[in-house]
């Protein structure tokens, strides 16, 4: 069925924001639509629309139709919209229900009064679908999370709806579970063939699904709609703009464009970047030197050492096994691994919130064992993956203040807090309530809290979850302005790009153990190990290999060779 | 969680229909605790492991294993109230230099500790035995459950494990920001009011989510809904209850007889020790 939006406005109650304003929008029959925007657009609400729960469950106003084939979402009854719109959301743990995996598909069975005897073979074939018949009775807690959001993809197809709406399916999964959920997709749209609203942001997995995009901006209304081509060929400077991440190829072809150097075509896709760029690297020969690698720092002292370190829980599975990992002073470093791989658990020993079962820990030489958890606080500083599990106080500034006190004075304290609102960007913000800032807010204010006492090691666990790319891109500038005043940076984190682009080193973690560490650039090249560790290629480091140049990791890598190139071949 | 507690199985116990088994569940383990002595107890207390062994296929070396927290609990209990016993006292047991050891005292001690356990073994089997979702769905068409609170008990079955490691989160975030305070009860309101503030805001998101979650799938769409699993009463849970309360009765009968009962509820403690009074 197509899905048609006509002048849809949308504000909560109790809110005089709009958060849709006059959304026009088309999605016909078999079609995958990609949903676009910065963080704050206003994507979920419009999700929310599709499927009918604005304005039936949901309180607020509501302007403009939404039509689904025939029938307005405002007109139909739950019981037919829910046949008609399927919804599967970024969270697993928070939309599966029932204790089995089977139950969780009858659930919604159950709730549109489908006899029971035809229950058995519903739920098989929505379980084979997404292929988790082997998992018909298992125990929904017992799942990882890519299966749980398959799951919910199964308990959603189970109702026959012929639109999904999917609104950041693979959010919460590692890369190989996000890669398993997308071949799923595939596989659905030429089996099942649904009609698919999906809102994405890891363009590079998406858009070989797409057949349109509507980017909405900060304002909720549409700023761009299209193919993919005519959206981020023309409006990727806007795009940009309103922090919406761009596709690899895209953001590429700008940087060249940037350095003077535009391409022909302007790609999109990765294959389409394949078939400019490779003419193009044939064309001009290798530069005559290799770019070099970025130098490690030097100094010979370590800032953390793990030795032989195991971890369990009282009773529980061997969580580290046998953990050797020693990083330098100054060095930006990317702890990685799938979900469940032991990166938060290591972490959490390096601040003495956990204690190794065995092996030894040293921070700065000294050993964590013999140190308190407020003790290495002020030589370690750690920032929680939800900024609001840090926060202590209910204004921004007491916040900082808390951080600071008891090492320095009144005037003192308050001198440095102003300057770290100043850094941070919350000058504006001294006086709001920590829970009541933005997402990306939020983050820096997480961030400054823990680099108040100026610690020389700086610990991060997936700081760029949940944050668009513009607050992504000034949190890692502000990483880097630190590394560069000499903090030591230990970045935990599943997205492979912010790792090529910003770790000089990576350490991988799978099952316990170590697998790897060493400069990033080297790790881009061991496909099998990436495999293994259930973690993925960066899309521009994939192109390098596609066209036979796995040296090229980074954008810039391939702006270097690139731009040598065109020099060498100049000149 | 869920599926650490219910041991899988096919034994007649777990095949009982669970609210008939609750119901004689109930009866195994209230109708004991009414008495005084500790006797009656400990007479359950074996009828439950028998149970477990013969319908339930859990041997009593497994049941006792993972009953050892209980039992340690109870032993505590005995030693705790054997000791601090304040009632009228007349058989010396035993002397432990200034401690006296009175059988007033252990029998009152050993019938609160035995209480427990065979509260403990009873839910314990009864838990062990009984598939989570058939319970809920026993107690919806056995006991009239409105399936709005049947479905509550769901989400809030899979809600409490993650409520627990929000907050080991927040715990561990604020120590590591300095924010832990000492023992004593000021300190605990504080505590309690800095952990509250992201644990309930955080509490309202998902629950919010979930509920739209639900909607999203038809729940309470319709006025008529089917079930999955359907639980029946067959005779063999009739039959069950009926045994359960038979036995029962001729337990707390026999004891009477042999004077090992002790009072209704609370009798005098000296009606516990040397038989009837």
């Amino acid at each position: 069925m197509p899905v048609r939006v006509t002048g849809l406005s949308f504000r909560y109650a109790a809110s005089p924001r709009w958060v849709l304003r006059d959304v026009d929008l088309t999605a016909h029959a078999g079609e995958t639509l990609l949903l676009l925007g910065p963080s704050g657009c206003g994507k979920s609400t419009l999700a929310l629309c599709l499927n009918g729960l604005i304005p039936a469950a949901i309180a607020g106003e509501m302007l403009g139709e939404v039509w689904v084939g025939e029938h307005s979402t405002r007109a139909a009854s739950a019981a037919q919209l829910c046949q008609m719109v399927g919804e599967v959301f970024q969270d697993p743990e928070t939309q599966l229900i029932m204790p089995r995996a089977d139950e969780e598909v009858a659930f919604g069975l159950e709730n549109l009064a489908v006899p029971a005897h035809e229950m058995p073979e519903r739920i098989a074939e929505a379980l084979a679908e997404v292929g988790m018949l082997g998992q018909r009775r298992a125990w929904v807690d017992a799942l990882s999370g890519g299966q749980k959001q398959r799951l919910a993809l199964a308990a959603v197809l189970a109702l026959r709806p012929s639109v999904l709406v999917l609104d950041e399916p693979t959010a919460n999964l590692d890369p190989a579970a996000t890669t398993a959920f997308f071949e799923t997709l595939r596989r659905l749209r030429t089996t099942v063939g649904p009609t698919i609203v999906l809102i994405e942001h890891r363009l590079d997995t998406a858009l070989p699904l797409a057949d349109r995009v509507v980017a909405l901006d900060q304002a909720g209304t549409v700023m761009a709609a299209g193919t993919p081509q005519a959206v981020f060929s023309g409006h990727a400077e806007a795009l940009a703009q309103q922090g919406v991440w761009l596709p690899a190829a895209c953001r590429l072809a700008r940087a060249l464009a940037a350095a003077g150097r535009p391409l022909p075509a302007c790609p999109i896709s990765l294959a389409e970047a394949t078939s400019v760029l490779g003419p193009l690297l044939a064309a001009t020969p290798d530069p005559p030197e290799i770019p070099p690698a970025e130098p490690l720092p030097a100094g010979a002292e370590n800032a953390i050492e793990v030795e032989e370190v195991e971890f369990a829980h009282a009773g529980g599975p061997p969580i580290l096994r046998q953990v050797n990992f020693h990083l330098r002073r100054g060095a930006f470093c990317a702890l990685v691994g799938g979900n469940g791989a032991g990166k938060t658990t290591l972490a959490r020993q390096l601040i003495g919130l956990l204690r190794p079962t065995r092996g030894r820990i040293r921070v700065l030489g000294r050993d964590v064992q013999r140190l308190s958890i407020s003790e290495l606080g002020k030589q370690v500083g750690y920032v929680f993956q939800n900024p609001e599990h840090q926060f202590v106080s209910e204004r921004v500034a007491d916040e900082l203040a808390f951080s600071l006190r008891g090492r320095w004075g009144m005037a003192e304290t308050r001198r440095r807090a102003e300057q770290l609102l100043h850094v941070f960007g919350l000058e504006d913000y001294a006086d709001a309530n920590p829970f009541a800032l933005s997402q990306g807010q939020k983050r820096r204010l997480s961030v400054a809290t823990m680099v108040a006492l100026e610690q020389p090691i700086l610990i991060l666990d997936e700081p760029t979850f949940g944050q668009d790319q513009r607050t992504a891109a000034a949190l890692m500038e502000l990483l880097r302005d630190l590394h560069a005043r000499g903090t030591t940076i230990l970045l935990i984190t599943h997205d492979m790009e912010l790792v090529a682009e910003h770790a000089q080193e990576v350490a991988v973690i799978w099952d316990g153990w170590i697998l790897y560490h060493g400069p990033t650039r080297d790790l881009f090249r061991r496909p099998n190990l990436l495999q293994q560790a259930a973690l993925g290629m960066p899309p521009l480091a994939r192109l390098g290999q596609w066209v036979g140049h796995p040296e090229l990791v980074t954008l810039r890598d391939w702006i270097r060779r690139l731009q040598a190139g065109f020099n060498y071949a100049g000149g | 969680m869920s599926g650490q507690l219910y041991l899988e199985g096919d034994s007649p116990l777990h095949r009982l229909n669970p609210a008939v088994k609750l119901g004689a569940f109930s009866v195994l383990m209230i109708a004991p605790a009414l008495f005084l002595s500790p006797a009656a107890p400990a007479a359950f207390i074996g009828l439950s492991l028998l149970l477990g062994w013969g319908l339930g296929g859990i041997s009593p070396a497994m049941m006792l294993r993972r009953l050892a927290p209980f039992l340690l609990l109870a032993t505590g209990l005995v030693i705790f109230n054997t000791l601090l016993y304040g009632g009228p006292r007349a058989t010396l047991l035993l002397r432990l230099g200034p401690v006296g050891i009175w059988a007033e005292a252990l029998a009152v001690g050993a019938s609160i500790g035995l209480r427990l356990l065979c509260f403990a073994s009873f839910s314990a089997l009864f838990v062990w035995t009984t598939d989570p979702t058939l319970l809920v769905a026993s107690l919806m068409h056995q006991l009239r459950l409105p399936y709005r609170l049947a479905y509550a008990m769901f989400a809030a079955y899979r809600f409490l494990p993650l409520l627990r490691r929000e907050l080991d989160n927040i715990r561990a975030a604020h120590r590591v920001r300095g924010a832990f305070v000492a023992g004593g009860p000021a300190s605990w309101l504080e505590r309690s009011r800095r952990y509250g503030i992201p644990l309930l805001a955080n509490a309202i998101r998902q629950t919010e989510r979930m509920a739209v979650a639900m909607d999203a799938r038809g729940f309470s769409a319709s006025m008529h809904r089917t079930s999955y699993f359907r639980p029946h009463v067959r005779a063999g849970d009739i039959l069950f209850l009926g045994v359960a309360c038979l036995a029962t009765a001729a337990i707390l009968f026999g004891l009477a007889q042999w004077g090992l009962l002790g009072g209704f509820l609370a009798g005098p403690a000296e009606s516990l020790v040397g038989g009837a009074p």
